[in-house]
C-alpha cells in the first residue's frame, strides 16, 4: 500500500488501528456532551491525519483549536440562524395575509443571500484550514477576507445556472482560480489556472441521460404494448428498476465529471515552482465511495467515525507535487490570522475541496 | 541554582525551525535552570514551551507562531521530565481522565436538558399575554383570502367562545377555507377553525367541543412553550446531528401529548360549566378513531394526541356532570356558522406549517 505513494511528494502513513482510539473516544466525548465535543474531536483528528502527512519528507501540522470552531459556530448561530427564524415569520405572516408577492420577493432575496454566504463559506473555511496548516514551521493563509470573491461567486453561480447548467464547468473552474489566486503559503501566493474546456465533454453526458432514458423507456413501452392483453405486472417491475437505474446513473456521471473536475483544478494549482498534480481516477472514487458503503453496513453505522479518515487518506495518496522548493527563499507568511473557525460552512455542511 | 548560561545538563541533538523560514535548523539544546539553551538562538524558558500532538516529540511556543523544536531521538530523562507532557482530549478532561470526564459531562447533559425543559416553561409564563397577543397578530394576520368572515356567523362563534373561556385570557376565533377537520391555537390566543371541520360536524356541540381544547391550550399557553422549547431544544442540540434529531421528536412529542392531554382536561371543565354536553364531542372523537385504527400501535407512542379511545372515554365519562345539556349554538345561529365560508367547494388542498 505504501508502494503507490512511493514517487509522491506527498504520503500518508497513519493507520486505522492508531486512529481508532482517537475516533472512538472522540465519538464517546461528542455523545455525553449533547454534541458540544464536536469541534474538539474534528481538531483532534485533523492534528493525527496532519501529522501524519508528509510533504517531501517533512510532516503537516494542524494548529487550529477547538475552542475557535465553537466560537465560530456560535457566530453563525447568532447571525444567521437567528435572522432565518426572523425571516421565515415575516414570510408565513405575509403570506398569511395574502402578500404572496411580496413574501415570494424576500424569499428571493433571502436566497440570494444565501448563495452569497455559501461563496463566502467556501474562500473562509480554505483560507482558515491554510492558516492552521503548518510546514516546517510555515503556515498559509490570505489577507483578503473574501467579501469580494462572495460577490463573484453569486454572479458567477448564478450564470452557470443558465441555458440549462451548460457553463457549471465554467463557474466551477474559474471560482477554483478566483479562490486560490486569493491565497499564498508563507510569502509565496498560490496559482491557479484550471480551464473548462478539458471537461465540458464529461459534464455534457448528464444531458445524454435523458435522452438514454427516453429512448428506454420509449421502447418498453412499444415492446410491451399489446390492446388486446391486460398490462403485465413484470413491465411494473422494469419501469422501477429503471427508475433506480437513472438515480444510480445520474450519481456514475456526477463522479466521473467530478473525478475530471479535481484533477484539472488540483493539476492546475501552483506554488511558485511547485506544481500540484492529482491522480484519482473515477474507478479510484468508485471504490472509495463502496468502500465507505461497505464499512457502513458491516460495522452498522459505526464505520461513520472512519469516513473523514478515509477521505483525507484518499485525497493525500492521490496528491502529487513536482518541481522545486526553495527553503530558504519560503519565510513565514505575513498574513492576518482569521480568528474563528469555519462554522459558516459547518452551517452549509460540506466540505471545502 | 547554577549559572544561568552554564549548561547543567549534556547536550542533547535536537533540531528547531525558527518559524522565520522553512529551514530546519539542527543543533543542540541542555538545560540551564529554568531554561533551554539552544545553540545561536536564545535561550527559552521551559514554561514557554508547549508539547505539540505530533508525529515524534516536538515542542512550540505560545508566543511564536511556527516555532517548533523536536528530538528525533528520544532526550536523556534528565531533559524529558522538565519538559510539559503532552495533552490528550484538550482541557479538562485531561486532568479529570476520560471516563470521570465522560461521566461528569452526562450528568451535566442531562441537567441541562431538564433545566431547559423547566426554564422555558417557566419562561414562556413569564411573558406578558399582551406580548405573546402581538406576536401571534405578526404570524398569522388577518388570513387573507382564505378567512371566512360573516358577520352573524363570526357573531354567533365570538358569543361562543366567550361562553368557553375564562375572562382573563381572551380568545379570537376565526374560520378559513381549508379543508382539514381541525383546528388550531396559535400564539396570542388567536384559534382557527378549518372550514372541514364545520363541514364535518353533526351538531355545533361538535365544534364547541374542539373549541374548548384549543381554548385549553392557549390558557396552559401551551402554544408559547412548544415554540420556545422547539428553538431552545433546537439550540442545545443543534450541533448533535441525527440521533439528537430523534431524540428531540420524541421530547417533543412526550411534551405535545401531555399538553394534548391537559388541554382535554380544560375542555371538559369549560363544557360542564356552560352547560354543553360533553357526548357529542365524544362521538366526533370515536369517527376519527376509526381513522386511527388503521394506525400501527408503534406510531401511538410517537403521535402527538392521545388515542381517540382513551379521549373518548374522557369525554364520556364527564358526560353525566351535565344533567340538562344546552345546545352551544341555537339553529339560526348554527347555520349562520354553517354558512360563513359560503356554499362552494373548499378550495384545494394548503399546506399550514406550525
Amino acid at each position: 500500500m505504501a508502494d503507490d505513494q512511493a514517487g509522491s511528494a506527498f504520503r500518508f502513513n497513519g493507520n486505522w488501528r492508531e486512529f481508532a482510539p482517537i475516533a472512538f473516544t472522540n465519538l464517546l466525548l461528542m455523545i455525553v456532551t449533547l454534541g458540544i465535543y464536536r469541534f474538539w474531536a474534528k481538531t483532534r483528528e485533523r492534528r493525527y491525519l496532519w501529522s501524519r502527512t508528509d510533504f517531501i519528507g517533512d510532516p503537516l501540522e494542524w494548529t487550529g483549536t477547538g475552542l475557535e470552531l465553537f466560537i465560530g459556530f456560535l457566530l453563525v448561530a447568532l447571525l444567521l440562524f437567528v435572522p432565518i427564524i426572523v425571516l421565515q415569520f415575516v414570510v408565513q405572516g405575509l403570506a398569511m395575509r395574502g402578500q404572496i408577492g411580496l413574501a415570494g420577493l424576500l424569499m428571493l432575496v433571502a436566497y440570494a443571500g444565501l448563495i452569497y454566504l455559501y461563496g463566502l463559506a467556501r474562500y473562509r473555511a480554505t483560507r482558515y484550514r491554510l492558516s492552521r496548516t503548518f510546514w516546517r514551521g510555515i503556515r498559509g493563509g490570505s489577507d483578503d477576507r473574501g467579501w469580494g470573491y462572495a460577490l463573484t461567486a453569486t454572479w458567477k453561480t448564478a450564470v452557470g445556472a443558465f441555458v440549462f447548467g451548460f457553463l457549471i464547468p465554467w463557474s466551477m473552474t474559474s471560482l477554483w482560480n478566483d479562490r486560490w489566486n486569493r491565497l499564498s503559503f508563507g510569502n509565496q501566493g498560490f496559482a491557479a489556472t484550471a480551464d473548462w474546456r478539458p471537461i465540458i465533454g464529461r459534464f455534457l453526458l448528464f444531458y445524454l441521460l435523458p435522452i438514454a432514458g427516453c429512448i428506454g423507456g420509449a421502447s418498453l413501452l412499444l415492446g410491451s404494448f399489446d390492446p388486446s392483453r391486460p398490462p403485465n405486472p413484470a413491465i411494473f417491475g422494469a419501469f422501477l428498476i429503471g427508475a433506480f437505474a437513472v438515480y444510480f446513473a445520474i450519481g456514475i456521471v456526477a463522479i466521473v465529471y467530478y473525478a475530471a473536475f479535481l484533477r484539472e483544478a488540483i493539476g492546475a494549482l501552483a506554488l511558485n515552482r511547485l506544481q500540484f498534480a492529482f491522480t484519482a481516477r473515477t474507478l479510484d472514487w468508485i471504490k472509495l465511495i463502496l468502500g465507505h458503503i461497505g464499512l457502513i453496513i458491516v460495522t452498522l453505522g459505526i464505520g461513520l467515525i472512519f469516513i473523514g479518515y478515509r477521505n483525507w487518506s484518499f485525497f493525500i495518496r492521490h496528491m502529487e507535487a513536482s518541481g522545486e522548493i526553495d527553503l530558504a527563499g519560503l519565510t513565514q507568511s505575513t498574513t492576518e490570522e482569521p480568528r474563528q473557525g469555519e462554522g459558516l460552512l459547518d452551517a452549509f455542511d460540506v466540505g471545502a475541496f | 541554582m547554577s549559572e544561568p548560561s552554564e549548561p547543567e545538563s549534556d547536550r542533547v541533538p535536537a533540531w528547531l525551525h525558527d518559524g522565520q523560514s522553512a529551514i530546519r535548523h539542527d543543533l543542540f539544546v541542555a538545560l540551564s535552570g529554568d531554561r533551554l539553551l539552544i545553540d545561536g538562538f536564545d535561550p527559552v524558558p521551559l514554561d514557554a514551551l508547549r508539547r505539540i500532538d505530533g508525529r515524534g516529540l516536538q515542542f512550540g511556543r505560545g508566543d511564536m507562531s511556527g516555532w517548533r523544536l523536536g528530538f528525533d531521538a528520544a532526550p536523556p530523562e534528565a531533559l524529558l521530565r522538565r519538559l510539559p507532557a503532552a495533552a490528550r482530549y484538550g482541557g479538562p478532561i485531561d486532568r479529570i481522565g476520560l471516563w470521570g470526564a465522560a461521566a461528569i459531562a452526562l450528568c451535566l447533559s442531562v441537567l441541562v436538558i431538564l433545566g431547559t425543559i423547566q426554564g422555558l416553561d417557566l419562561l414562556a409564563r413569564m411573558i406578558p399575554y399582551r406580548w405573546e397577543q402581538r406576536l401571534g397578530d405578526a404570524i398569522s394576520g388577518d388570513f387573507g383570502a382564505r378567512a371566512c368572515r360573516t358577520p352573524p356567523g363570526q357573531a354567533a362563534l365570538d358569543e361562543l367562545a366567550r361562553r368557553l373561556s375564562s375572562a382573563d385570557r381572551p380568545v379570537r376565533v376565526g374560520v378559513v377555507d381549508i379543508p382539514i377537520v381541525n383546528a388550531v391555537a396559535l400564539p396570542g390566543g388567536r384559534i382557527l377553525i378549518f372550514r372541514g371541520l364545520i363541514d364535518t360536524a353533526r351538531s355545533p356541540d361538535e365544534v364547541a367541543g374542539v373549541l374548548a381544547h384549543e381554548i385549553g391550550h392557549v390558557e396552559h399557553r401551551h402554544v408559547l412553550v412548544a415554540l420556545l422549547r422547539r428553538f431552545g431544544i433546537g439550540l442545545l442540540v443543534g450541533s448533535g446531528g441525527t440521533a439528537a434529531d430523534y431524540g428531540q421528536a420524541l421530547l417533543e412529542s412526550r411534551y405535545s401529548r401531555a399538553a394534548e392531554s391537559e388541554a382535554d382536561a380544560s375542555s371538559i371543565e369549560h363544557l360542564v360549566r356552560a352547560g354543553i354536553s360533553p357526548t357529542p364531542t365524544a362521538r366526533l372523537f370515536d369517527r376519527l378513531g376509526r381513522d386511527e385504527a388503521a394506525m400501527p400501535k408503534l406510531f401511538v407512542y410517537m403521535a402527538s394526541h392521545p388515542p381517540s379511545a382513551e379521549r373518548r372515554a374522557r369525554f364520556d365519562a364527564a358526560a353525566k356532570r351535565v344533567p340538562h345539556p344546552r345546545p352551544s349554538l341555537d339553529p339560526a345561529r348554527w347555520a349562520a356558522v354553517r354558512a360563513m365560508c359560503g356554499k362552494t367547494k373548499a378550495k384545494d388542498q394548503f399546506e399550514l406549517r406550525f
